[in-house]
């Protein structure tokens, strides 16, 4: 088979774009807004905060019981039987790197996404 | 033709697939605090997970002074002057508290505990103290009555008890560090609590890594200043992680050993940056308590320590040794920049 000169054009269109496309593979961030509810380390859901239309509860079990609300661009713990109900005294989180956690149940809600140009804000 | 075609869709995956270094994550609740931890590299999920979390959990049953029976709690629990021999990993970290103890001049103290029992920052019995009650426990707070021989501590004064609170999520950043760097990982983030943080090597597209400096005064995780950086760690004390309010006056978390009451700092926050986790962690904690002058003179007197202060009337102040890795980003929110 002989390569013709415009399929020489194409294999360099190509390998110029994958070459982007792997510089940019590491840096790629999540998507903002995203409610990740974690337990004993396993993720159980991830929500896209800006999609809730109507509120929604979310219920986990565990040592303890944790009753989670999210609502659109919002999520909390809204109760618990924890013995400290830390976790409900939080209230809402809202923003990309704000957390909540269930420390006795092992539960943990982040929200993911594009910091605004950074990898972590120190002291957050 | 139809090979060229096969080429142009098999090539980019092949690329994907074989260049970008494998990422791992865990995110999970220990030491009192959520730890979460991105590398990338060689099997570094498994890595992760099956030898990083139990090891911080390790660590976890080792530094607590919550649960009964567990190393620190017999150490409390015990009789004046009574020896208790404990794991070689707790009076390793017990030493080192009362290294950073002596450095700062008892700023930073371990022995804090019985203040900080009174006002249970962090917990459900979170309270204001009487001054009486305060004053009675003060002498109790003092590291040099720590007596450490091999593997056996003990106090030489009764009711005293050590929390390891404020250097325990910087030795495990240490730990954290050391082992992913043995398991020949060569870049990550991972920060314990948010308060102690640290970077391995540089990002996976070779760039520095970028960590905001949080604004005291943001609900939201908006930053003063963005600090790029490679293979450091950073920890942040600041009045706005943990406080109350009570007839009209803010109480926080970092309490001052001298007084018993929350410090009353000329800072809102400190940020230590070092390559070392603990000392991080335990000179954010002495420097926020020092205030702005101390701390510069203090941090002088420490090799290879930089800091960031953020101070009560809205300035940013940095480190000459930092000021190239710092771009200051708190004009619009009121706050000013200076080097020193």
């Amino acid at each position: 088979m002989k390569f013709a000169k415009g399929d020489y054009v194409i294999v360099a269109i190509v390998l110029i774009a994958a070459c982007a496309l792997w510089l940019s593979f590491p840096v790629k961030k999540g998507q903002n807004g995203v409610a990740t509810i974690l337990q004993n380390g396993k993720i159980i859901r991830q929500i896209q905060l800006k999609e809730i239309n109507k509120p929604e509860t979310i219920r986990l079990g565990g040592t303890y019981h944790n009753t989670i609300i999210v609502e659109k661009g919002r999520i909390r713990y809204q109760s618990a039987d924890c013995p400290d109900k830390i976790c409900v005294h939080t209230g809402w989180i809202s923003y990309v790197g704000q957390s909540a956690a269930c420390l006795p149940n092992k539960t943990i809600i982040r929200i993911t996404g594009n910091l605004d140009g950074v990898d972590f804000v120190s002291g957050s | 033709m139809r090979r060229i075609w096969g080429f142009i869709i098999i090539l980019p995956l092949f690329l994907l697939c074989s260049c970008a270094p494998q990422k791992g994550q865990v995110s999970f609740t220990a030491m009192n605090t959520v730890i979460d931890i991105t590398a990338y590299g060689n099997d570094a999920q498994k890595i992760l997970e099956k030898e990083m979390t139990p090891r911080i959990n390790q660590l976890d049953s080792l530094l607590t002074n919550k649960i009964s029976g567990a190393p620190l709690d017999r150490l409390n629990s015990s009789a004046t002057g009574k020896n208790v021999t404990l794991p070689s990993e707790t009076v390793k970290v017990l030493s080192l508290s009362l290294e950073y103890a002596k450095k700062t001049n008892g700023i930073f103290d371990p022995t804090i505990a019985p203040i900080a029992d009174l006002w249970g920052f962090g917990t459900s019995a979170e309270c204001l103290p009487s001054s009486e009650e305060i004053t009675k426990r003060l002498p109790l707070v003092n590291y040099r009555n720590v007596v450490i021989s091999q593997n056996q501590v003990s106090f030489t004064q009764k009711g005293m008890k050590m929390d390891l609170g404020g250097i325990g999520k910087g030795y495990a950043s240490d730990i954290v560090s050391d082992l992913l760097r043995k398991k020949g990982i060569k870049s990550a983030l991972f920060s314990l609590g948010g308060s102690s943080s640290g970077v391995i090597g540089k990002k996976t597209d070779g760039s520095l890594w970028k960590i905001g400096i949080k604004d005291p005064d943001s609900q939201a995780n908006e930053f003063i200043g963005i600090l790029s950086c490679s293979d450091i760690m950073i920890s942040t004390s600041g009045d706005y992680e943990q406080y109350f309010i009570a007839d009209g006056i803010r109480y926080h978390h970092i309490l001052d050993p001298k007084t018993g009451f929350s410090a009353k700092s000329s800072l809102r926050s400190a940020t230590v940056v070092c390559p070392n986790g603990a000392m991080a962690d335990a000179y954010s904690t002495a420097v926020f308590i020092m205030g702005e002058k101390a701390a510069f003179d203090f941090c002088k007197s420490q090799k290879g320590v930089g800091l960031i202060l953020v101070t009560q009337d809205k300035r940013v102040i940095v480190s000459k040794a930092l000021a190239s890795q710092f771009v200051f980003k708190g004009k619009d929110k009121g706050y000013t920049y200076e080097i020193r």
